[in-house]
């Protein structure tokens, strides 16, 4: 779509985006070719913030490990926890009350809606617009007190425990959440008139950054990058684990490809994640957050496990090989924003410096959990 | 083909390495390979798969497997000059 139109066809300077840049939110590079303000050629330099810690699950043992999880996505930090405590009580066969399975799955699902409110009121700002993003801040407001005063921290939780939960949860919490639900789609009728029908945000957005189905299939893409462009993926429906079977959801998908899919397919999970708030508080059941027989020392048998679960930035993969030690013998974090950045490269060629900037807003970055 | 999701998983046992392996979720297969560990070579698929790139060049730094025809192996999130492989198991800091 985007041809380059220039007096001096031949002419290209290197652009250095980073690693201090305000619209990478962290620490990112791009080393981009520029033949006036249209993109030749563009190269990701990550790994500024790598801390290791594949090497850490390796040498610490298992609950050691548990908090670096929320270390990785400070946006997201539930959803990766969960993955890491559904893969070692598969593992090591603990069984979970259903309870808190519950309990879990409220938790990811506000953590979600949180994720999505910060992206949101983020990538409008990098738009242009700084108002929404002090709306959004106040909702998100909202969901942290609510989850600080469960989990007892506000953005690194270090909530799940191998077999249930740190801390139940209490009726303050429970008629919060009811009262958080009309909130917030209050607020979403208020965000869709305020952003999604502004002429300015739209014509930034509509038909810019197309990703094809293929683009997104060859490079690994999940979470709202794959489903703006059609692909119908989501953990939570195609390899359910936990409670989700239980609920009723659907998965939005748009097939436009352009940045405005995204946003859009973002903006529905919100509603989404609510409707799972609401038919788990509704079904809540009963009973102890910890089971009753919990092994003292997790020691998962050996053997090779896998679980994948659906966080607010994409399909979270963790993989455990164990040799029937305290320690893991390795543990692979797989993380959907490592996908979702290494198209960048390639899909930016030829777009304009502005529209790759909204581009990169799309794709919804988390720079820690880029690195790990 | 349908290929959604890729992941490498070396890891490092009995003297051997193994990997990479590939799961692909839609089709949920894996695939591995064994090489040996003191002249440790694979041929890229990067030309399959371009998502493969970064997790071989992951891989490469950390394991110090050499991924033959690959475009641009250089350290991906480890310094520049680094030249060790940090969770190969007979890494010693």
């Amino acid at each position: 779509m985007n041809s380059p139109v220039t007096l001096h066809p031949d002419e290209t300077f290197v652009l250095n985006v980073g690693p201090q840049h305000p619209a990478t939110h962290g620490v990112l590079r791009v080393k981009m070719e520029m033949n006036g303000e249209y993109i030749v050629n563009a190269e990701t330099v990550i790994g500024y913030i790598h801390r290791m810690h594949e090497k850490m699950g390796e040498v610490k043992s298992y609950p050691q490990f548990l908090m670096n999880l929320s270390r990785m996505d400070y946006l997201g930090a539930l959803g990766y926890s969960h993955g890491h405590v559904l893969l070692v009580e598969k593992a090591s066969g603990i069984e979970v009350p259903e309870r808190a399975e519950y309990i879990r799955a409220i938790m990811v699902e506000l953590n979600r809606i949180a994720s999505h409110l910060f992206w949101f009121g983020a990538f409008v700002m990098d738009l242009g617009g700084f108002s929404p993003l002090m709306y959004a801040l106040q909702d998100r407001e909202y969901i942290l007190d609510m989850l600080e005063k469960v989990t007892g921290s506000r953005l690194t939780y270090c909530y799940f425990r191998y077999g249930g939960l740190y801390n139940d949860v209490d009726d303050d919490f429970v008629a919060a959440a009811r009262n958080f639900i009309p909130r917030m789609r209050k607020s979403l009728k208020k965000y869709h008139t305020l952003v999604t029908g502004n002429v300015i945000f739209r014509k930034r957005l509509e038909g810019i950054a197309p990703l094809t189905k293929e683009m997104c299939r060859k490079y690994g893409a999940s979470s709202a990058v794959a489903r703006g462009s059609g692909i119908n993926f989501d953990v939570r429906k195609n390899e359910p684990y936990s409670v989700y079977p239980e609920f009723d959801f659907d998965v939005p998908v748009y097939h436009e490809c352009d940045s405005l899919a995204r946003y859009m397919v973002r903006m529905d999970e919100i509603e989404q994640s609510l409707r799972i708030i609401e038919q788990g508080l509704d079904k809540l059941p009963d009973g102890p957050v910890m089971p009753k027989k919990k092994p003292k020392i997790i020691k998962p048998p050996a053997g090779d496990y896998y679980q994948a679960v659906e966080t607010a930035r994409g399909s979270f993969g963790c993989r455990l090989v164990s040799d029937g030690g305290k320690n893991p013998y390795r543990l692979k974090l797989r993380s959907p924003t490592y996908s979702n950045m290494h198209l960048f490269d390639e899909a930016c060629r030829g777009m304009m410096i502005m529209d790759a900037l909204a581009f990169m807003g799309s794709l919804d970055l988390v720079i820690p959990e880029i690195d790990r | 083909l349908i290929l959604d999701l890729l992941r490498a998983h070396p890891q490092v046992e009995r003297g051997l390495i193994l990997g990479p392996g590939l799961k692909m979720s839609l089709l949920s297969s894996v695939v591995r390979t064994r090489v040996s560990r003191d002249a440790a070579e694979v041929p890229t698929i990067t030309d399959i798969y371009a998502g493969a790139n970064w997790h071989e060049r992951e891989t490469a730094e950390f394991f110090g497997i050499n991924f033959t025809g690959h475009p641009h192996l250089v350290p991906l999130l480890l310094p520049e000059d680094a030249d060790f492989h940090p969770l190969r198991k007979d890494y010693k800091p």
